[in-house]
């Protein structure tokens, strides 16, 4: 196997766990402190990445994140570069793809903190951010915590989104690699757009 | 420093959730129970006072500082109120010992003396020694002393006690509530105790508000209202049953009457302001129903005598619940307690006739209820 697509397959899965894992809790906070009405379709959004199969998933953000696209456009007018076939793009679709792994397990672990944990919190004089950093943190962990570890061997080991995302950067940009995409770039590099 | 303790004084009013519209109040020092059953509000109205909740309409005061007005549109967060609440399953930080539990209703302290007060405050609730174990790793009885002593870290401005000796066995619970009247002496707030135990409130309440449906129903001592219920409803709650309806034939000019109560006339102590020929409702506790001896009939047997079958007779340990059913009318029922040795000297069994004496001094007059007849 190729030491650099390994590489490559764990920076991205490492960036994508530390990147999303702090924006999912930044959401489950939000969610959880304003029941809005919206609230079950942000739930059913954040679950749309589980429902399509992920090739399918792929090429959407392939759309998306393509040189004729908005997002393309503006991504490649701000920073010279573009999104689809490079480490940027993958990590985007990586984020993109991996919302549920990230969001339900914490999700699930402040829904199990009893609210009287936090009441008893308040009364004890403790701020909401106290509270938040002493008291939830601490007991939302191992939610946390399977979270990082879902985001992470899901990215290692996810396949579609980048196959169609990552495309077959093998032969274009050596170290932009995985090991899925140059496995399967000798079946896939005719079809390519 | 803590500011000087000050009374409490709540009113609150909402119709959603549940329907309030409670009026209560504590001086510093006291212990006022809140008393009802299940479903009637009290915990609700501890949480409008820690700012747990916020009712519809009312004002919460404590110590002459406003915590809640829905009128002025003041409503202080739970950090702002100084409130020391130990809730019903104590609601301890699982992750965190019992020390660390302390230390974080602590934070009024300056940092370098935290850890003295959380030791000085568990050696007071008796945990010496207990400092880091977790919570999980602590005795029921042992988890409600951490949760007293971190209610009182924060010097609270009134301390709130949600039914604190629910979760734990007999033994345990007399041994919390000696505790809590010894503690008594050394908090000069006011305490709000939730229960719905009437014992519990008569061992340990300086003063009890009853609580049905989320109204308020009558404030007073203990004793006051266990045995002069305002009304025949407050009357039941408190699990005074022997409640009958009946017509004050005569008032006395020392202020004892005379009750009519089918073709019975009993003598009453009190009349209670009630004018003759007035249709009213009256109780008699089961203490103030006298059984009389069968082999040695006393003076006392005199007053108020009523005979009856025994229609139920249940030993309860010590203690024997006896119902008495009385002629002519099977709806006439009063029950009472004896000590069960006095039911076997007496022979006193379902079936027998047997007399009691309704002592004058424990009848008690309330307004007859509009739309019940007994």
């Amino acid at each position: 196997m190729d030491a650099t697509a390994l590489q490559l397959s764990l920076r991205l899965a490492a960036v994508t766990a530390l990147l999303l894992v702090p924006l999912a809790l930044l959401l489950v906070r939000a969610l959880a402190r304003r029941p809005f009405a919206a609230r079950g379709l942000v739930d059913g959004l954040v679950a749309l990445p589980l429902v399509l199969p992920p090739t399918v998933l792929g090429f959407y953000l392939l759309t998306v994140f393509g040189g004729q696209s908005t997002l393309g456009q503006w991504y490649a007018a701000l920073t010279g570069r573009q999104l689809v076939f490079t480490f940027d793009g993958l990590l985007l679709a990586s984020l993109i793809a991996n919302i549920p792994f990230a969001v339900q397990p914490i999700q699930r672990a402040f829904a199990a903190i009893p609210r009287e944990a936090c009441e008893a919190a308040w009364c004890s004089g403790l701020t909401n951010w106290q509270t938040l950093w002493k008291i939830e943190l601490p007991l939302a962990w191992p939610g946390i915590l399977a979270a990082l570890v879902l985001t992470f061997t899901h990215t290692l080991g996810e396949f579609g989104v980048v196959l169609m995302v990552g495309g077959n950067i093998a032969t274009r940009r050596a170290p932009c690699r995985s090991p899925s995409t140059t496995a399967c770039s000798r079946s896939t590099t005719g079809r390519r757009m | 420093m803590p500011e000087p303790a000050g009374a409490l004084e709540l009113i609150a009013s909402q119709t959603q959730p549940i329907a309030l519209q409670a009026e209560l109040a504590c001086a510093p020092g006291e212990l006022l129970a809140l008393v009802g059953p299940s479903g009637s509000g009290k915990s609700t109205l501890l949480r409008c006072i820690a700012g747990l909740h916020s009712p519809q309409q009312g004002s919460i005061r404590c110590g002459g500082v406003t915590w809640y007005d829905a009128q002025q549109r003041i409503n202080l967060p739970p950090q702002a109120r100084r409130v020391g609440f130990v809730f019903q399953n104590y609601s301890l930080f699982p992750h965190l010992s019992a020390h660390d539990n302390v230390v974080c209703a602590l934070g009024h302290l300056p940092p370098s003396q935290r850890a003295a007060r959380a030791r000085e405050l568990l050696a007071m609730t008796h945990l010496r020694g207990l400092d880091t174990r977790k919570p999980a790793q602590l005795s029921g009885g042992q988890q409600q002393r951490v949760a007293l002593a971190r209610a009182l870290a924060r010097d609270p401005a009134v301390l709130l006690l949600d039914e604190p000796f629910s979760a734990v066995d007999q033994v345990t619970r007399r041994r919390l509530q000696v505790e809590l009247a010894r503690l008594r002496s050394e908090v000069k707030t006011p305490i709000v105790l939730v229960t719905h135990d009437l014992d519990e409130a008569r061992m340990l309440a300086d003063r009890m508000t009853l609580l049905s449906h989320g109204r308020t129903l009558q404030s007073g001592t203990p004793d006051d209202i266990l045995t002069r219920p305002a009304s025949a409803q407050i009357a039941r709650l408190v699990e005074l049953n022997n409640v009958f309806g009946g017509t004050l034939e005569r008032v006395n000019a020392d202020g004892s009457g005379i009750l009519c109560w089918r073709s019975h006339k009993f003598e009453v102590a009190r009349a209670n302001g009630f004018a003759p020929a007035t249709r009213l409702s009256w109780v008699i506790p089961p203490e103030d129903v006298i059984l009389h001896r069968r082999d040695r009939p006393s003076l006392g047997e005199r007053e108020n005598p009523v005979e009856g079958r025994v229609d139920d007779c249940l030993h309860l340990g010590d203690a024997t619940r006896i119902v008495l059913a009385l002629e002519g009318d099977p709806r006439a029922r009063i029950s009472f307690s004896v000590p069960t040795h006095v039911v076997r000297r007496n022979g006193v069994a379902s079936g027998e006739t047997v007399r009691v004496s309704l002592l004058a001094s424990g009848i008690h007059l309330m307004p007859a209820e509009a739309h019940r007849s007994t």
